[in-house]
């Protein structure tokens, strides 16, 4: 390839991710401005409220927690001061505490003279900002390691796309959850692994995964148990390689000690207020209340499900919520040959971590091509773990929720990555044009459906 | 590639990404993404519309009349529902009407009837623009694909303070327009749409889950 032809080649990658990201960022404006209605907005306020309450307190007494109402609702001029009325029901979130922590740093309640005040645009600008160096960490990681590969600008057009356009990591990147704390971290123990699989044993590698570990452990458990895995199968994979424990005995672990103790005392000290590492609603709320909330139904009520209806909708209810974008109040699902990209990216993904563990196998050494298999291993465990914890929910008090695809949404720089890699083993330059359509068809699919069938409503 | 180049385009792509986040943002808090966010929100509800114009009664620009609606007087035309209405559940009617100029005051009513079926739509007669579409939105999910009856009258009405309704030459003899009990040889000009199709119905209330 001539310099000259190179130079374009690069210049056409760096319009790709930031005419991409540039639209990323104008979809989680509109979503701030014009949509709102995010899932567990109240529950995440009233979490909010709780830390600016206490905030002293690192481990948080979650029975203590109440619900707060809005008397304004966050739209005009409200949206800079509203005012938030306390409830007497309990909060039903039991996540670790670090991102409502953050959000009490930043100020973003006051409370004056036994009033309390949200300012939610400020919120919303702190949750955009956050997720929007996510992105830039996920597209520079992808960004780099295709560069290294020298594909062609169409795989990289098809990674930002999969990576800006998935339905609703947008839509919740904007709003208030701490899903964007863990999108974070999972970013940043991605490069860390990357890096020990690409350079090995280093401190960058070993502290960027620690941080990482940190904050998806201490922003949800469900990411928490994603990583816990990651590191599980590749540290059995080293000893299996290696014979040895080097992957943890060496000084670039240790130096990473105190980011576990760190989190490891959260989950102690929880374990022996609840005797749990997550707490339900039902021991955080009184048997009266539990009773009367969506998490409970009346056992005449009851929908029958034996194991295998329970294991389908589970699943269906997961495959929805990955093409979907919802709230509390709505819910936009792509269906026929709109969904079509989206589970093709999950497909190839899957497909990738085929190859990955075929190369295992084989014996060669741990590269790159072993992070989607990682990935596929630690998701689906954690599906199932999360299976597990639904259907016993599901026995014990009739509740059918707990399936959403929302808790898998960190891993989409790895899906994203698998899928492309998957692609970039079968390229020929001729089929660049497809790599095209199905960017620009998940575009399409992504936000135009979505705002058009919204506006439907209002028509 | 180099690892030095490769570094070297990572950090330049990461400065030009922080660029453009800074730029969005001083475009939102200058109040210039609060204007390209409406343009955004009055396309798509453009596109979201009842813009989809469909055929259920013949029409045609000529012999153009107005029939006024004057008390028990009753104006019935049977228009044709195809399966994009049952589709889709919902239809848009645009019945072109008259004022005569002026105020009017008094109810209209509007039904739809098809066997045991009836859906009704009440309107005050001071809504009825002059020489306008008036576009009335009729769930119809219960009719079945065929004929249905629309039965339009203004019991209050009077010489001096009625609307009209407007009514062209029938170009086919099936099914005219029957005014008070007797046929015509015109149709009244009635329009249907459905929502546009670039929206499908895949909207639906979540439950509490």
């Amino acid at each position: 390839m001539t310099s000259k032809t190179q130079l374009e080649a690069r210049l056409s990658v760096y319009f790709i991710y930031t005419v991409l990201f540039t639209l990323f960022l104008f979809k989680m404006f509109f979503y701030a401005n014009e949509i709102k209605d995010y899932p567990d907005q109240t529950a995440q306020l009233s979490y909010v409220v709780y830390m600016q309450e206490h905030p002293s307190k690192m481990v948080p007494e979650f029975e203590q927690i109440k619900m707060v109402a809005q008397k304004d609702k966050p739209d005009g001029a409200d949206i800079e001061h509203t005012e938030l009325k306390k409830e007497t029901q309990t909060c039903y979130l039991g996540h670790p505490p670090l991102y409502y922590k953050l959000l009490q740093i930043c100020n973003v309640i006051n409370i004056e003279q036994g009033k309390i005040y949200a300012h939610i645009s400020k919120i919303y600008d702190i949750n955009i900002c956050l997720t929007a160096f996510t992105m830039i960490m996920i597209l520079n990681f992808g960004f780099q390691r295709l560069l290294k590969t020298q594909v062609h600008w169409s795989i990289h057009f098809m990674y930002a796309t999969i990576c800006t356009c998935l339905p609703l990591y947008g839509y919740v990147g904007s709003g208030i959850n701490n899903d964007n704390l863990c999108n974070l971290g999972m970013a940043v123990f991605l490069v860390g692994i990357s890096c020990y699989l690409e350079q090995g044993r280093c401190y960058k590698a070993y502290w960027l995964a620690g941080i990482g570990i940190l904050l998806c452990f201490l922003s949800k458990l469900t990411s928490g148990l994603i990583v816990l895995v990651v590191c599980i199968v590749l540290g059995l994979l080293e000893f299996w390689k290696n014979k040895n424990l080097q992957i943890v005995c060496n000084k670039f672990f240790v130096s990473t000690l105190p980011l576990y103790l760190a989190t490891g005392s959260y989950f102690i000290a929880l374990y022996v207020r609840y005797g749990t590492v997550q707490p339900k609603y039902s021991r955080i709320a009184s048997a009266e209340e539990f009773k009367n909330s969506s998490f409970y139904v009346e056992e005449a009520l009851r929908t029958k499900l034996s194991f295998w209806e329970d294991s389908v909708h589970f699943f269906k209810g997961l495959i929805n919520t990955w093409v979907s974008t919802y709230s509390e109040d709505y819910m936009v699902t792509r269906s026929g040959w709109l969904a079509v990209p989206f589970l093709l990216v999950l497909l190839l993904f899957f497909a990738q971590g085929v190859f990955g563990f075929y190369s295992i196998v084989k014996k060669q050494n741990l590269t790159i091509t072993v992070m989607p298999f990682l990935f596929v291993v630690a998701c689906s465990i954690t599906i199932a773990v999360q299976f597990a914890s639904h259907r016993s929910s599901y026995l014990a008090s009739g509740y059918l929720g707990g399936y959403q695809a929302r808790y898998y949404m960190p891993c989409l720089p790895a899906v994203a990555f698998g899928a492309c890699s998957f692609v970039q083993r079968f390229y020929r330059e001729q089929r660049k044009n497809w790599m095209i359509f199905f960017g620009l068809w998940m575009i399409y699919a992504d936000f135009f459906y979505f705002v058009v069938s919204y506006y439907r409503l209002s028509v | 590639m180099k690892k030095s180049m490769i570094e070297k385009s990572s950090i330049f792509l990461s400065l030009l990404l922080v660029f453009v986040l800074g730029t969005l943002f001083t475009v939102e808090h200058s109040g210039g993404m609060k204007k390209i966010n409406a343009a955004v929100v009055r396309f798509c509800k453009e596109c979201a519309g009842y813009t989809q114009r469909i055929h259920t009664v013949d029409t045609k620009e000529e012999d153009l009349q107005v029939l006024p609606l004057l008390g028990t007087g009753i104006l019935e035309q049977t228009i044709f529902f195809g399966e994009e209405i049952q589709e889709q559940k919902q239809l848009m009617l645009g019945i072109k009407m008259a004022t005569y100029a002026r105020k009017n005051n008094g109810i209209l009513y509007v039904e739809l009837e098809q066997g045991e079926q009836r859906q009704c739509y009440q309107m005050g007669l001071e809504q009825v623009q002059d020489h306008e579409e008036m576009q009335l939105l009729f769930y119809t999910g219960q009719f079945q694909a065929g004929e249905v009856l629309v039965r339009i009258y203004a019991p209050e009405s009077t010489g001096e303070n009625c609307v009209a309704v407007y009514a062209v030459g029938n170009t086919k003899v099936y099914c005219p327009l029957v005014v008070n009990g007797e046929e015509t040889s015109k149709n009244a000009v009635i329009n249907s749409y459905i929502p546009s199709k670039y929206a499908h119905s895949d909207f639906v209330l979540r439950r509490k889950e």
